[in-house]
């Protein structure tokens, strides 16, 4: 009799230390992933990856065939339609609701970046694809879009293997939307951009041109002065600043300030990367320059310095009414820019069109 | 009787086995003596609000603070003997992110210390190109090879009017030239137990002592300015002080 009660607990133990697991074994049953490491070149910081929803080889796949597949819409559009791999996932400009030229800014190298867009309203890069289901967007019908992916040859299967879904129609839209959106950002983050020119040079794999060369005297010394702003190795440091584009300004020229309504953030947006740049004409938020030469004579010779709130490097002595750039040196300046492209990132296969 | 004993010699090795991490995690009779710097910012005993202007500086012209980055170097306590006790090689501070206006010292000693001293940068082994973990605080201070390598010591910005209207200033420090040094003696106690030191920059020493700063004569620009940064360098010396 004694020995049934150490028994008894002995076996009530172990059933409450295996419950937990056990559980936890049923629902990796349903979908067991398998970790996708984002590479992370040399020198670089280490991605920004939220717990909820870290990347999976599985969700990688999901996402890369959702952001070239025309199901989400139903307009036809995809991610990659403003998004195109071979103009450094960037679309030179879009009008929005407001009858406003807008720059899309490329998609790469975001797994490294703290925040997205030009005014950095979008916190979390997992929810930013949610705006895209919009009419002004892709317009999507939500109960056609779970219709079209029940039929699909392979989304039940991936839906299934990246996120334990068992059948799409069996979960909220908003819930299928979030899932979307996250398979989407698991591929984007693997978008790596490193193997430019310049990369090359830093690898000691090249060698830059004398114009070149010149033009990096230029843009990492205090001659250009844009190191401090499009620091290496991601060419941007993620700040926000106003660059004295206009000395008025209103609607979208109001940059962050229409994000936070602070009024020390009027006129500043986000300093943009630079890898890629001979690519993603034209150029500042709004588009308003149409070539390199454009943006270089606006920082040679047509900074607003009395624009409200200037980054206060815009305004250095004998800089606030330019650099005073000769045309050599300009030209120079844009030879270096044009070392950022990398040609190897237009037509990697890992993230052209699967279909 | 066998059976009965096994059963019961089991059972207390699970039940052991399962206690022995929170065990671990509760060594009786240790205590961690931890030391806390809080560092706060002002100007001339007006707390510090980004953007806003109303602050003097000595050569009298009305400013304003848009950033305030810098590095702390060799952060150490200073021993009776005037030896020293290295606590941290380096920290990253933004005045305007809270969480980098601590120094946390975990195992700190429990000792009678005469003061602190530290430099405002890093020194010549860490001030060296790509030498610091590439974090974006620490990738966004990175001084151009071109103009020497390594890292911003200090980059202290913000708006100053004049008689002529508003202009931007830009206070970067780097090189190793420019390297200042702060000491501090000030007593300070650390017993067993959590410990706070409070340490207040005050930004109007920059452009106060031993030089007088000004920006239309010194420069409203410092990088590549030697000059004005020997000047800054050394103003930096007594901008801390002990709460």
């Amino acid at each position: 009799m004694y020995l049934l009660i150490p028994a008894f607990c002995l076996t009530f133990f172990f059933n409450s230390c295996t419950r937990e697991n056990e559980e936890e074994i049923i629902a990796n049953n349903q979908y067991q992933t398998v970790p996708y490491h984002i590479r992370v070149p040399s020198g670089w910081p280490e991605p920004s990856i939220p717990d909820f929803n870290q990347t999976t080889v599985e969700g990688v796949r999901l996402g890369r065939m959702l952001f070239y597949d025309p199901i989400l819409s139903s307009n036809g559009l995809t991610c990659s339609s403003c998004h195109p791999q071979d103009r450094a996932f960037a679309v030179p400009f879009r009008i929005n609701s407001r009858n406003e030229v807008v720059s899309i800014p490329p998609i790469m190298n975001l797994a490294f970046n703290p925040d997205w867009g030009w005014k950095g309203q979008d916190l979390v890069l997992d929810h930013l694809p949610l705006t895209d289901f919009s009419p002004e967007f892709f317009n999507t019908n939500m109960d056609t879009l779970v219709s079209r992916i029940k039929k699909h040859n392979l989304y039940p299967l991936y839906f299934r293997e990246a996120f334990g879904i068992g059948d799409v129609a069996n979960i909220s839209h908003s819930e299928l939307q979030h899932k979307i959106s996250y398979a989407l950002i698991q591929f984007v983050r693997t978008v790596i951009s490193d193997n430019s020119k310049f990369d090359k040079v830093m690898r000691r794999e090249a060698a830059f041109s004398p114009e070149e060369l010149s033009g990096a005297n230029i843009f990492f010394t205090e001659k250009g002065d844009c190191f401090h702003c499009h620091g290496t190795p991601l060419f941007t440091n993620n700040t926000f600043n106003n660059t004295g584009l206009d000395s008025i300004l209103s609607g979208q020229n109001l940059g962050r300030y229409l994000f936070t309504g602070l009024n020390s953030d009027k006129g500043k947006f986000s300093s943009p990367s630079l890898r890629n740049i001979e690519l993603t004409a034209p150029y500042m938020h709004d588009s308003r320059f149409n070539t390199l030469e454009e943006v270089v004579e606006f920082y040679n010779s047509g900074v607003r310095w009395n624009s409200p709130n200037i980054d206060p490097v815009m305004t250095k002595p004998f800089k606030e009414y330019g650099l005073n750039l000769t045309p050599s040196e300009k030209s120079d300046l844009i030879s270096f820019l044009k070392t950022l492209t990398d040609t190897s990132f237009l037509t990697n296969p890992d993230y052209a069109n699967p279909f | 009787m066998r059976l009965r004993l096994l059963f019961f010699l089991l059972l207390i090795a699970v039940i052991n086995a399962c206690k022995k991490d929170d065990e671990q995690s509760v060594a009786p009779g240790i205590v961690n003596t931890s030391l806390n710097i809080e560092i706060s910012y002002e100007v001339d005993g007006q707390s510090l609000r980004f953007d806003t202007s109303g602050y003097t500086c000595d050569a009298g012209y009305n400013y304003s603070v848009s950033r305030l980055w810098y590095y702390l170097g060799n952060v150490c306590m200073i021993r009776q003997d005037s030896s020293l006790e290295l606590l941290k090689n380096f920290h990253f501070a933004d005045a305007a992110d809270a969480s980098t206006s601590q120094i946390a010292i975990s195992n700190a000693k429990e000792e009678s210390y005469i003061g602190l001293q530290f430099l405002i940068g890093l020194d010549s082994l860490h001030n060296q190109p790509g030498y610091l973990p590439a974090t974006s605080q620490n990738l966004n201070m990175e001084w151009p090879v071109m103009m020497g390598g390594g890292y911003h010591f200090l980059k202290f910005e913000g708006h100053f009017s004049d008689s002529s209207g508003l202009h931007g200033f830009a206070m970067h420090l780097g090189t190793n030239n420019a390297l200042g040094k702060c000491v501090i003696y000030h007593p300070i106690l650390i017993q067993s137990g959590t410990n706070k030191l409070r340490l207040a920059m005050n930004l109007n020493e920059w452009f106060r002592n031993p030089f007088l700063y000004d920006f239309n004569i010194d420069g409203n620009y410092s990088m590549g300015n030697m000059a004005a940064m020997m000047k800054l360098s050394q103003n930096g010396n007594d901008v801390f002080i002990v709460k």
